[in-house]
């Protein structure tokens, strides 16, 4: 079985996500390794995602985090 | 601050267990509370509320079962609880977000993709700019897609926290990407990062 183009698409976000089966997830592989048009798209999403996951993450953890929440636990 | 909270026999719950299950969870709540609250005070106020609403609920916990989910659940009922009064800011209507937005932008204003075109859109964007375009989203779509982009759970985690089936958060989320492009594009385009598209 191979997927055409609709049917990858519509596979994108799971795919990007790896929330296809393994089964899946080899099919739109598949499909992505012969079609330009639809690994170029793929590319680019994956970039966004990335950089929209990186720049929230992007968050600097404070040294003393976990001794103010546990002595806020001791105060109660 | 201190935290609202059931009259339970919280002082009965072994305190260093909790504290064992909750500090190798602190570092991704403290991000996702800071994203879901706006900025570090309001972050760190909720997750120390939140960590005391846990502490006093801990008997409830069954071990075993997934401690970051429970926890992150707690966390995001407290901050809704407090913003029961704030009125909706989402702006962005689902109608007017295709998918694949800031590609088919990318596309029309000619950047070539081999290239980093994400890097020319989205490249001065920082974490408030995201902040900014989340806050532009329903709620239910912002919480999921907060959830999954800053704790990295796979759709069955998320469903556990946010306690809806999986295809909600499959759909939710797929949606609020398509939304969250749209909204990051306007604001390139507010900001001037990228051209702005000429009115019809």
């Amino acid at each position: 079985m191979n997927l055409n183009c609709e049917e990858t698409y519509k596979r994108m976000q799971d795919y990007l996500d790896r929330e296809l089966s393994p089964r899946e997830m080899a099919l739109v592989k598949d499909h992505l390794d012969s079609c330009g048009i639809c690994s170029e798209e793929f590319e680019f999403e994956l970039r966004v995602l990335r950089k929209i996951g990186r720049t929230l993450s992007d968050t600097e953890i404070p040294s003393d985090l976990v001794e103010r929440v546990f002595a806020s636990l001791g105060s109660s | 601050m201190m935290a609202d909270g059931p009259n339970v026999p919280w002082a009965v719950v072994d305190r260093s267990d909790f504290e064992d299950q909750l500090r190798p969870v602190l570092p991704l709540a403290f991000r996702f509370a800071v994203r879901l609250a706006g900025d570090r005070e309001a972050g760190m106020d909720l997750v120390q509320d939140a960590s005391l609403l846990a502490f006093r609920s801990f008997h409830q916990f069954v071990p075993g079962t997934n401690f970051k989910a429970w926890f992150l659940r707690i966390l995001m009922h407290r901050f809704y609880r407090t913003r029961q009064s704030e009125e909706r800011r989402s702006t962005v209507a689902l109608a007017d977000a295709p998918e694949s937005y800031l590609y088919l932008q990318a596309k029309r204003i000619g950047l070539p993709m081999k290239s980093d075109p994400v890097e020319v859109i989205l490249g001065k964007a920082d974490a408030q700019m995201v902040s900014d375009a989340l806050v532009r989203l329903p709620a239910e779509y912002r919480e999921t897609a907060t959830l999954h982009f800053v704790t990295e759970m796979s759709y069955a985690e998320c469903a556990e926290t946010l306690e809806v089936p999986v295809g909600t958060i499959r759909s939710r989320l797929h949606r609020a990407r398509r939304l969250l492009q749209v909204s990051l594009w306007e604001i390139a385009e507010e900001r001037g990062y990228v051209p702005a598209q000429e009115s019809v």
